[in-house]
């Protein structure tokens, strides 16, 4: 017996090539959209960078974008990389790697992640603003800078080094002490009460030498030679050493000059930053 | 009269062919868009068309899906505007040229019968000069309509800007679409009796050039402008400043935020407070315009002052002068 073949309306083919069409249409649509707004609107948990990054379809280009907007969202503070730099200004060369951008966002963030999350959006608060600058390298073989101009734009310029961390919160210690110059009284007057009688930073960094510097011994009154070179200095290398020294090392006992100097900063942050005395567990304490 | 019902076969080969057909379709219709051929996907909807058509389904539900399609994929590219009703007006033509001719396209393209009919039938040989025909004025009107847009887009730019700006009297003559790069034009304009083309973003730069020097700065223009609107501000900013200020702008580059622009003003160490004024009053006004420029980057002496979207209302001479002054350098 012959097999009868099932047979189907024209008009029904038809519409229903067309809902394929449309489905299509939707779906390619849909998808691309979803990619070209995927980075700007993607959400990266900054103290987890490292799971998103292995269980994400991300790129690292959007991965770079993703960590920079999210930092910028939760920390209000704009970071520029790659091309997005004026690396010359600052006697240093642009990071267009890409990986390279996106261990040191990774360094970055991590280093913010220790500080309270409304710290900057509290100095913008008052007009500054702040932005960090990712650059390859400096020719003059510093790691890092910082500068305020004169409308209340603090920069902090940063290079792809081993120390990426320790040298972020060297650098952001002068944005808030910047800040604290502005913003408050002078209250650093008896900084000086720490130093060796009769010391005078060298403001040459040339003529830096090792005495007074901390080197696992008690009694020193500096954590690196650099601190030497000015009290803006000394304070933003004793607050680098707050933040990532070893807890262990000797200058953190209590009546070692280095921990008065790091009791004196604590003090003052405390009373300058309202984010600072709301957080109750602080990374530098 | 074909037969009103479709077998097995003949389903799974149509179900196949729109398949195809549609990703082919938007294969090509986001490589020209983004591509050397501005917006010339449309007499692939022409042909789209005609392939839905073939088998006498209902024109009418295609027409307006087709009609639709277009119109939603203008709408993301060139926004509401009379850019997208001319689009949407000329997918309507093509969409109806298609479904009239949409047995000799099918014939022609899917069928293979071309060979066939031309042996046996004189009307096979009309059908695909017909054929032909259509797809050539689809062509034809796509990249005709490529001009138009050019023309009104280069009209209203003169008159935004060279007169009602700066007061400059000039007769408008022509405009020229260049293809090469999407959505460029120069246009034709008369100033002080003398013919010249003009860039939008070099308007500013031709007063002191002759015509060989000015063509020039167009073909220069042309290897780096990308959007001509922003050209239309950074023009202002030279035209304004004078020649101690250059200017380039990048897109969505690496650090840069998704869909960002940034113009970058390059000053030089003789530059004085006046020039300061001119970029403030040229940078609020492109703010007035509503331009979408997320970041104006100036330089003096190789110090860059970063100024955001957020502070463009805060730019005065003092401030910009002010950038430039570094109270407090650490390292």
């Amino acid at each position: 017996m012959e097999k009868k073949e099932k047979k189907m309306p024209k008009e029904y083919a038809a519409i229903v090539s067309l809902c394929i069409f449309f489905t299509i249409v939707t779906i390619v649509g849909g998808v691309r959209l979803f990619f070209v707004i995927s980075a700007k609107n993607t959400k990266v948990d900054l103290e987890n960078i490292d799971i998103i990054e292995q269980n994400t379809n991300l790129d690292i280009n959007r991965m770079n974008l993703a960590i920079s907007n999210t930092v910028e969202e939760q920390y209000g503070v704009d970071i520029y990389y790659g091309e997005g730099v004026n690396a010359a200004s600052v006697n240093a060369t642009n990071i267009t790697d890409k990986s390279e951008i996106f261990s040191m966002l990774r360094a970055i963030t991590s280093a913010l992640t220790k500080y309270p999350e409304d710290i900057i959006r509290e100095i913008e608060s008052k007009g500054y603003m702040v932005s960090i600058h990712l650059v390859d390298k400096f020719t003059n073989n510093i790691e890092a800078l910082a500068n305020r101009n004169s409308i209340g734009h603090f920069n902090i310029y940063i290079s792809n080094s081993i120390e990426i961390e320790r040298a972020f919160h060297h650098e952001f210690y002068h944005i808030l002490d910047y800040y604290i110059k502005l913003e408050t009284a002078e209250r650093y007057a008896m900084w000086n009460k720490y130093n060796p009688h009769g010391f005078k930073y060298s403001n040459n960094v040339n003529s830096l030498t090792t005495k007074y510097v901390y080197s696992g011994q008690s009694g020193a009154h500096f954590v690196t030679a650099y601190a030497k070179y000015s009290e803006k200095e000394d304070r933003a290398e004793t607050f680098a050493e707050m933040m990532t020294a070893n807890k262990m090392e000797t200058f953190f006992n209590e009546g070692e000059h280095i921990k008065s100097k790091m009791n004196l900063i604590i003090k003052v942050l405390n009373s300058s930053f309202e984010s600072v005395r709301k957080k109750e567990t602080l990374a530098w304490e | 009269m074909g037969d009103i019902y479709l077998t097995k076969i003949e389903r799974k080969t149509i179900f196949t062919r729109s398949l195809i057909y549609v990703l082919v379709l938007f294969l090509v219709a986001d490589l020209t868009v983004t591509g050397p051929f501005y917006f010339n996907f449309i007499p692939w909807l022409f042909l789209f068309s005609c392939f839905i058509s073939l088998r006498e389904v209902d024109k009418t539900l295609t027409g307006i899906i087709g009609t639709f399609t277009v119109f939603m994929a203008s709408l993301m590219t060139h926004g509401m505007g009379v850019e997208t009703l001319l689009v949407t007006a000329n997918a309507v033509l093509q969409i109806v040229l298609g479904m009239l001719t949409s047995k000799g396209i099918f014939q022609f393209i899917l069928e293979y019968r071309l060979v066939k009919y031309l042996r046996k039938r004189v009307k096979a040989i009309l059908i695909t000069v017909l054929t032909i025909f259509f797809i050539v004025s689809c062509v034809t009107l796509s990249f005709l309509e490529g001009d138009l847009f050019a023309y009104l887009k280069a009209k209203s730019t003169v008159d935004k800007y060279i007169e009602k700006t700066y007061g400059v009297e000039y007769k408008f003559k022509n405009a020229i679409f260049n293809r090469k790069y999407i959505g460029k034009y120069a246009f034709v304009v008369e100033i002080d009796g003398e013919e010249v083309q003009l860039l939008p973003s070099v308007i500013g730069t031709f007063k002191d050039l002759n015509q060989q020097e000015r063509l020039d700065k167009i073909n220069e223009d042309f290897k780096w402008q990308t959007n001509a609107d922003i050209g239309e501000t950074v023009a202002n900013l030279t035209y304004i400043t004078g020649k101690n200020v250059s200017y380039k702008y990048e897109y969505t580059k690496v650090g840069v935020k998704p869909d960002a622009l940034m113009i970058e003003i390059i000053l030089d160490a003789e530059d004085t407070e006046a020039v300061y004024n001119e970029i403030a009053t040229v940078l609020n006004r492109l703010l007035a315009l509503e331009h979408d420029v997320h970041e104006v980057v100036i330089t003096l002496n190789n110090t860059s002052l970063y100024i955001s979207k957020d502070n463009f209302e805060l730019i005065t001479p003092e401030y910009i002068e002010g950038g430039f002054k570094i109270e407090d350098l650490d390292e």
